[in-house]
């Protein structure tokens, strides 16, 4: 049997509960448009009524529950999601570096401009037109146009030879770029989020531990992993960890992961930490500096001590990272493409990713076999006439970098070897320019194969070494075009997870004004009962029993 | 699927960023016409593109190369006209006097002006043409012919009717036949090649003209020389003789009148030879003028958009942004509370 007060003790209840509603309905409006912000809701259930023993109690007739709970508000999120947008987003991540990375190789090696005698803007690429250029002349020499010399063939073989070092030169600074972006703002990015993210794992815990929810920390916690997840793949676990007296709280763990999103695993255990509670790993950059050249970029995460949780101090290496925009990085500044290939080590059989240290090596071994047929050309059987060299006279270790007119040709005239045929003495002056047209065929039609350095290395082109020049805008823009496209595609993915995950999260409008009508109602109906109840007990105490009397 | 604000607005954001982007690109495109800005955006139309830009420059290169060789082959045919009349005029100034009336005086005018025939043909001979020497065949840098001591003619050095250097030796290199036989290929594209170490000769132009070659070396069976400007120094000579009676002269002139019967003919077929190389290079610049023309309009297929593409899309791309954006108006102000009271 019902209390007397029961009602209003009901009545009560679904007042509260209407206004916690209300309340929490309050908080999604306002904070619709807050980044990261996760839409709440009440949980809400019906009071059971006590339960009696009807052996002592009697038969208890209706009865009807003790109103309504709102005990607690929780938030409305998916975790595969949030893992799926994570994994999506390090492959996001990856390619936008690539993608922003090689697109700025572009401009060194082609570029458009209106010509003077052409009203229309018209793609130059570099190096060919260069190359042309020298052709150019070396072609009026042989026609005898008035205003040919071998004075200016050998200032078109000079400006050929500066774009090689200017183009060398482009590469480095594009390369040190990547550097800095990696080591000023990725890297001390990455640390502040682990920072951050075990930062508002221990407010989080310590404000479960007093009994709060911490709703809006646990949706900046997740805004930092999502930012995080950019850099690298990551693992998100949470477990509850007891505390005592039946209490649990929940503890956050972030480990390094693959590109699929499982945790690199080592014994069955996640092998890097990356967050674990409140400590947090950091990542640091290491450099093999040969010299002013940066050669070569490592990567490693450990503890602040610098050690990891385990106690080693073995960090996680470059190929832990599988994709994320750390790992993109990694990639421009360390592989080399086809240069990375190593016949005799069964390790090395393909070609790694073709970072911009590709681009230099592809320059180095065009402006080597420019070089080389040049100076073959040159010389004759009995003279050495190099007209490109490292350092004015050396031929060997010719870079892109390095490459320069022969000291011998700048100071003099007739160093250029315009004919190999020999003359009678009074005919020394023969100005034949057979082999001027025998360097202009070697240029254009002698197809030769373009190899990596040593003896082992393999074939990276084949053809005349005009195609060889207008191959490198080709295939850097195949390679823009390819890594724009994978970009694009991650993007898009991105976006369309991002776009059910908020289907789930984001806040409605319309869904609230609804909510409010609703609560606003549900207020109202509660109050209404209340006042039904009051007049009920009115009837009960003052009126009752007055039957009959005068 | 449950849509909220959010959503739309960030959907709606990045549409209306796209149809922003598109229409950017399509601008861009209305003004320069271009079909692609870098090699990225269409790797396979740049490639073509710079192979195009590539053999658009050797096709100038070649036909500056046909100019250059025209204009010095056209020097050379008015340079064999002349030295064709100086070798009419010589023969009817020998002819007047090959007579019984001629006397010696009549005899040692002629001489003279053979002799300054002769002057004319060498300065003929050492034309020049854009600095180089026409007639010098591989070597267009220095003098071809030059006199001796005794006034013979040397060309490069060596005599023209022993084949001897200034010393008498033989030469050490080329002979006079070797020096009339020179080549000197220009690329004026027909697909050059080499054989060896030397340009095969069926894929390039030969513009070498040896001055020999067109005026004769060397010597008959009998010891007449070969030589034009030869001939005409020993006919001088005989003419010189007072004492040799009409007969005499005649007699003695015979083999070298035939001798200059025999190196006109050669000059006439030499003379032809250049004129058919004039032929030659008109019909190659013609061909070369076409080839420019199909790459100018391969160029333009492959570089560049339509004049009426570029400006329809961009007048499409810039109605569907506007469009975007009236839409965006309507959509995104209202909600449900917009209508509550």
């Amino acid at each position: 049997m019902s209390s007397t007060f029961d009602g209003l003790y009901i009545a009560r209840s679904g007042v509260r509960a209407a206004r916690a509603n209300l309340n929490v309905t309050g908080q999604n409006i306002t904070n619709s448009t807050t980044p990261g912000y996760t839409r709440q809701r009440v949980d809400q259930a019906a009071i059971t009524p006590p339960s009696g023993n009807d052996f002592y109690s009697g038969k208890q007739g209706a009865v009807s529950g003790l109103g309504s709970d709102a005990f607690a508000t929780s938030q409305l999120r998916d975790a595969f999601l949030d893992a799926e947008y994570r994994i999506q987003n390090a492959a996001a991540g990856g390619s936008a570096t690539l993608s922003d990375a090689l697109s700025s190789l572009e401009d060194i090696f082609s570029y458009s401009t209106t010509a003077a005698s052409s009203t229309q803007s018209s793609i130059v690429d570099v190096l060919s037109s260069e190359l042309s250029n020298l052709i150019s002349q070396m072609q009026n020499l042989t026609s005898g146009k008035s205003d040919a010399s071998e004075s200016v063939i050998r200032d078109a073989a000079d400006q050929l030879a500066k774009k090689f070092n200017a183009a060398a030169k482009q590469l480095e600074t594009a390369r040190e770029q990547q550097y800095d972006d990696l080591s000023v703002y990725a890297v001390p990015d990455a640390n502040d989020l682990l920072q951050s993210i075990a930062a508002l794992n221990e407010r989080i815990k310590s404000a479960e531990v007093s009994g709060g929810t911490a709703l809006e920390l646990r949706d900046q916690r997740n805004l930092k992993l999502d930012e995080l997840s950019q850099y690298m793949d990551i693992r998100v676990e949470e477990t509850e960890v007891p505390i005592g007296s039946g209490q649990t709280v929940h503890e956050l763990h972030v480990y390094l992961a693959d590109k699929d999103g499982n945790a690199l695993k080592n014994d069955g255990d996640p092998e890097f930490t990356l967050v674990s509670d409140k400590q947090y790993a950091q990542v640091s950059v290491f450099q093999d500096a040969d010299g002013a050249r940066l050669t070569h970029v490592r990567l490693s995460g450990l503890t602040e001590d610098g050690k990891t949780f385990d106690g080693s101090n073995k960090g996680f290496q470059n190929a832990d990272l599988q994709t994320g925009s750390l790992s993109s990085y990694l990639k421009l500044l360390n592989e080399n493409g086809e240069y990375d290939i190593d016949t005799t080590d069964p390790d090395k059989q393909t070609a790694t990713f073709r970072g911009i240290g590709y681009y230099s090596k592809l320059l180095d071994t065009l402006a080597q076999k420019f070089a080389e047929t040049m100076n073959d050309a040159n010389s004759t059987d009995t003279e050495t006439k190099p007209l490109f060299t490292s350092d004015g006279t050396d031929t060997t270790d010719i870079t892109a970098e390095n490459i320069r007119l022969a000291t011998g040709w700048t100071i003099g005239q007739g160093y250029l070897t315009t004919s190999k045929e020999e003359a009678n003495p009074d005919d020394s002056t023969a100005t034949s320019y057979s082999n001027i047209t025998a360097m202009i065929t070697a240029l254009t039609s002698e197809k030769q194969d373009f190899r990596t350095p040593g003896e082992n290395g393999v074939s990276i082109f084949n053809g005349t070494i005009q195609k060889a020049f207008m191959n490198v805008p080709t295939s850097l823009g195949q390679s823009v075009s390819s890594v724009n496209s994978a970009n694009a595609d991650d993007v898009n993915r991105l976006d369309n997870i991002d776009l059910n995950r908020q289907s789930i999260s984001s806040v409605s409008i319309d869904d609230e004004a609804v909510d409010l009508l609703q609560f606003n109602q549900a207020l109202a109906a509660s109050a209404r009962f209340m006042t039904a109840v009051d007049e009920c007990l009115q009837t009960i105490l003052n009126n009752m029993g007055l039957a009959g009397r005068g | 699927m449950r849509i909220t604000n959010q959503m739309m607005m960030s959907r709606y954001k990045s549409d209306v960023g796209d149809a922003f982007a598109s229409m950017n690109a399509a601008m861009r495109r209305a003004y320069d016409y271009r079909a692609f800005e870098k090699p990225s955006e269409n790797p396979l139309a740049a490639a073509r593109t710079f192979q195009v830009h590539w053999e658009t420059q050797l096709n100038t290169d070649y036909r500056s190369n046909v100019s250059n060789l025209e204009g010095a082959n056209t020097t050379a045919d008015h340079v064999l006209q002349q030295m064709a009349t100086l070798i009419d005029t010589a023969k009817q100034k020998i002819n007047s006097v090959v007579t019984d009336t001629a006397n010696a005086e009549n005899r040692a005018d002629v001489a003279n002006e053979l002799a300054s025939i002769r002057t004319s043909m060498l300065a003929e001979l050492n034309s020049k043409y854009a600095d180089s020497y026409l007639f010098g065949g591989t070597n267009a840098g220095q003098l071809p012919f030059t006199l001796d001591a005794d006034g013979n003619l040397l060309y490069r050095g060596l005599n023209v009717d022993t084949g001897l250097d200034k010393d008498g030796n033989q030469p050490t290199q080329a002979t006079l036949e070797e020096l009339a036989g020179e080549h000197v290929y220009v690329d004026v594209g027909l697909g050059i090649g080499m054989k060896g170490d030397e340009v095969d000769g069926q894929t390039a132009f030969d513009s070498a003209m040896p001055g020999i070659r067109y005026v004769g070396y060397g010597t008959n069976d009998d010891g007449t020389p070969r030589n034009v400007f030869s001939i005409l120094k020993d006919i001088e000579g005989y003419l010189k003789d007072d004492d040799a009676s009409a007969a005499d002269l005649s007699q003695r002139l015979s083999p070298l009148r035939d001798a200059l019967q025999s190196a006109e003919d050669e000059f006439i077929s030499g003379k032809t030879e250049i004129g058919s190389r004039g032929n030659f290079l008109e019909e190659t610049d013609g061909y070369l003028e076409a080839i420019g023309e199909s790459l100018a309009e391969k160029d333009n297929e492959v570089e560049y958009v339509d004049f009426q593409d570029a400006i329809t899309d961009f007048s499409t791309q810039q109605y569907a942004y506007l469009a975007s954006l009236q839409v965006g108006a309507k959509v995104m102000q209202t909600s449900l509370m917009d209508y509550l009271r």
